[in-house]
């Protein structure tokens, strides 16, 4: 069987991850050809690519044509989220490159890596068919197995991309395995044909599709770190390089979410699988483990970790009302993909925060090495309390506005429960977001002369600030945005 | 399908391996019968008209993974590990679900919701699976390239001895 492919249509399509494609492996080139040892020129050219990239996706988003190849699809859905992709990787490589200066790992490859891995991503978010899925999904992990592991002399880094990748490989093996039992049950792992299967033939009785369903979620759930896949995530993030560990708590966990997306709007016609309670389990658990869990980390880096296992749990709560009567309900999705976008710019600007406070040597990454920014600094110790507040959900901030829509459409379904649980999970996130701001304010600290910060760490800590308050105040395009996306959604 | 013989044949192979591969108290042994197992495992395929699959079976797996695994026994130098039986908790665990996953294979995979039927007389062999690569799944191959792309750089960042001068 063959299929007529107008490739001049995939073309256009995939410019935004075809742009990326292009500059990563354009800029593997130019490390070994490049005779200076400034890398400016590669962050140059990597922003350059984001910002074509960007733009591409934007159009491709405005047009609105949805169109599908089989194998990739292309829709709002997708292109969203390669927008959110871009966003986490244009902050991360602007945080970037003061934090891999002093810690001895500018080379190319860090910024082709950055990029080829969202490329990855982004087959995600276009995923038409499992094998394309499961290839994203190993494209972006694998980039992100090095990252983690970039800083080859120390230990924890070396820890970091050992755990990631043993756990990793385990979780990716499990949904092969899961892929390769809807092979056996229905001759093929295309979405589109899986759908229609499941719609013709009743499936109750298949345990294959079971399983299958059962294996691919628990890879998934690896991804955006849910319990009880979640043991990877504490150690790699604190042992990666601060930089690629805020590119992990946001586009990654973006990425599974996009990914659990696509594989959800097929499986969730299946009748016999209890999707609400299962998701609210779910959810439940990782809510609460993850909080209650950060309220003890002395580790800002740690302390992020968790809280980005508890944000996942949040976006859970979300699915969970998306689930109910089996099909994926628009408000509850839409308002899922506007908290991926939240979480995204205020994470980030958390993370460009412990980065400027860290030092040639010293990375300041305990929460106690924020004691006295109030005086030394008060700009940067504003900021981090905006950013401590928009995570815990308090308005005006976007975390705010982020969580209401999450609970307002779990509230829609009355998962009344749920919510219950969520809102006293945000309240139990106070203490340890909070005690950060008072940490900052009211503890003494070290008094000794703040360097002036670099350019491109306050231009990106600028933006994520913007972001969070200016949609904190003003939600209603990038909500509106964010329900489009998922209105017309393809196979 | 050939002659249910040859099934058999194939099938035992495979089974004697893998206990060999956890029965032999040599760690050399095991992985040698573990290379007997997968070799048995291509002879099945070869019975399913899965000519690729085999060859890349042999070729990987009985070939340049089991190398691997030989290069890096004599590496670490094992000793004859006793294998005891003990009963513990997770073993305990383990047992049950291997067993639940026997049952469920042998009650119901039998029985695939769709029948695709391979009719196609092509299917799985090296002319087939080459056209399916190159036209169809064109996108996943290509896919595949950037991921081992990704994967060579990685290894040599991560593997190459750094310039003295660049590192602390």
């Amino acid at each position: 069987m063959t299929i007529a492919t107008d490739w001049n249509m995939l073309l256009v399509k995939g410019l935004p991850f075809l742009t990326l494609l292009g500059m990563g492996l354009l800029l593997l080139v130019i490390e070994v050809l490049w005779w200076g040892k400034d890398k400016t020129i590669m962050l140059i050219l990597s922003l350059l690519a984001v910002a074509a990239s960007f733009y591409f996706a934007w159009d491709q988003w405005i047009q609105n044509i949805p169109w599908s190849q089989q194998l990739l699809v292309f829709d709002r859905l997708s292109y969203i989220f390669d927008l959110i992709f871009l966003f986490c990787l244009l902050i991360t490589l602007l945080i970037s490159r003061d934090h891999i200066k002093r810690e001895h790992i500018e080379r190319g490859e860090y910024y082709a890596l950055l990029l080829l891995a969202t490329v990855g991503m982004m087959m995600m978010a276009h995923a038409g068919d499992l094998m394309v899925l499961f290839l994203g999904i190993e494209v972006m992990t694998i980039g992100a197995y090095i990252l983690a592991g970039i800083k080859k002399r120390h230990s924890k880094s070396n820890e970091a991309a050992l755990k990631y990748f043993i756990l990793g490989g385990i979780a990716a093996g499990l949904m092969v395995f899961g892929i390769a039992f809807f092979y056996g049950a229905t001759g093929s792992t295309q979405l589109s044909i899986l759908n229609q299967t499941f719609a013709e033939v009743d499936s109750s009785q298949s345990v294959l599709i079971f399983l299958a369903v059962a294996l691919i979620l628990v890879g998934l759930c690896f991804k955006i770190a849910a319990v009880p896949f979640h043991f990877w995530s504490p150690d790699v993030y604190e042992g990666a390089p601060t930089t690629v560990t805020a590119f992990m708590a946001t586009a990654i966990k973006a990425a599974g979410f996009v990914a659990l997306f696509r594989v959800l709007f097929i499986v969730i016609s299946l009748t016999h699988i209890p999707w609400v309670p299962l998701l609210s389990t779910l959810s439940i658990a990782t809510m609460t483990v993850g909080n209650l869990v950060a309220l003890r980390q002395t580790n800002i880096k740690r302390m992020l970790a968790y809280s980005s296992i508890a944000h996942a749990g949040y976006a859970l709560v979300g699915l969970a009302a998306a689930a109910k009567d089996n099909q994926l309900s628009e408000m509850a999705l839409g308002a899922i993909v506007f908290y991926m976008m939240a979480y995204a710019v205020i994470t980030l600007g958390a993370f460009a925060i412990v980065v400027a406070m860290g030092h040639r040597g010293d990375e300041a990454e305990e929460i106690s090495d924020f004691a006295g920014l109030g005086q030394r600094h008060p700009l940067l110790a504003a900021a981090m309390t905006v950013f401590m507040i928009a995570l815990t959900g308090i308005p005006p901030t976007i975390g705010f506005i982020g969580k209401f829509y999450l609970f307002a459409s779990a509230i829609e379904v009355g998962l009344y429960t749920l919510v219950v649980i969520g809102v006293l999970n945000s309240v139990v996130s106070a203490y340890y977001y909070l005690g950060v701001v008072m940490t900052m304010y009211f503890k003494e600290g070290a008094v000794y002369r703040w360097p002036p910060l670099a350019y491109l760490l306050t231009t990106s800590i600028f933006l994520t600030l913007l972001g969070t308050l200016y949609w904190g105040v003003f939600p209603k395009d990038l909500f509106l945005m964010a329900q489009e996306s998922v209105r017309q959604v393809i196979f | 399908m050939g002659d249910p013989i040859f099934f058999y044949l194939f099938a035992t192979i495979v089974i004697g391996g893998a206990i060999g591969v956890v029965f032999l108290s040599n760690p050399l042994s095991s992985a040698l019968s573990l290379i007997f197992s997968l070799a048995g495992l291509a002879g099945l395929f070869v019975l399913l008209q899965a000519h690729f699959l085999a060859a890349i079976q042999v070729l990987v797996y009985a070939g340049a993974v089991m190398v691997l695994f030989i290069f890096v026994i004599m590496m670490l130098n094992l000793e004859d590990c006793k294998k005891h039986l003990k009963v513990s908790f997770a073993s305990l665990i383990g047992f049950v679900i291997a067993l639940n996953l026997a049952i469920v294979l042998v009650m119901h995979v039998s029985a695939p919701l769709f029948d695709d039927g391979v009719s196609d007389k092509t299917f799985g062999t090296i002319e087939g699976v080459g056209q399916l690569m190159l036209t169809r799944y064109l996108i996943p191959f290509e896919i595949v390239s950037l991921l081992l792309t990704i994967a060579i750089v990685g290894a040599v960042i991560l593997a190459k001895k750094d310039n003295p001068k660049e590192t602390t």
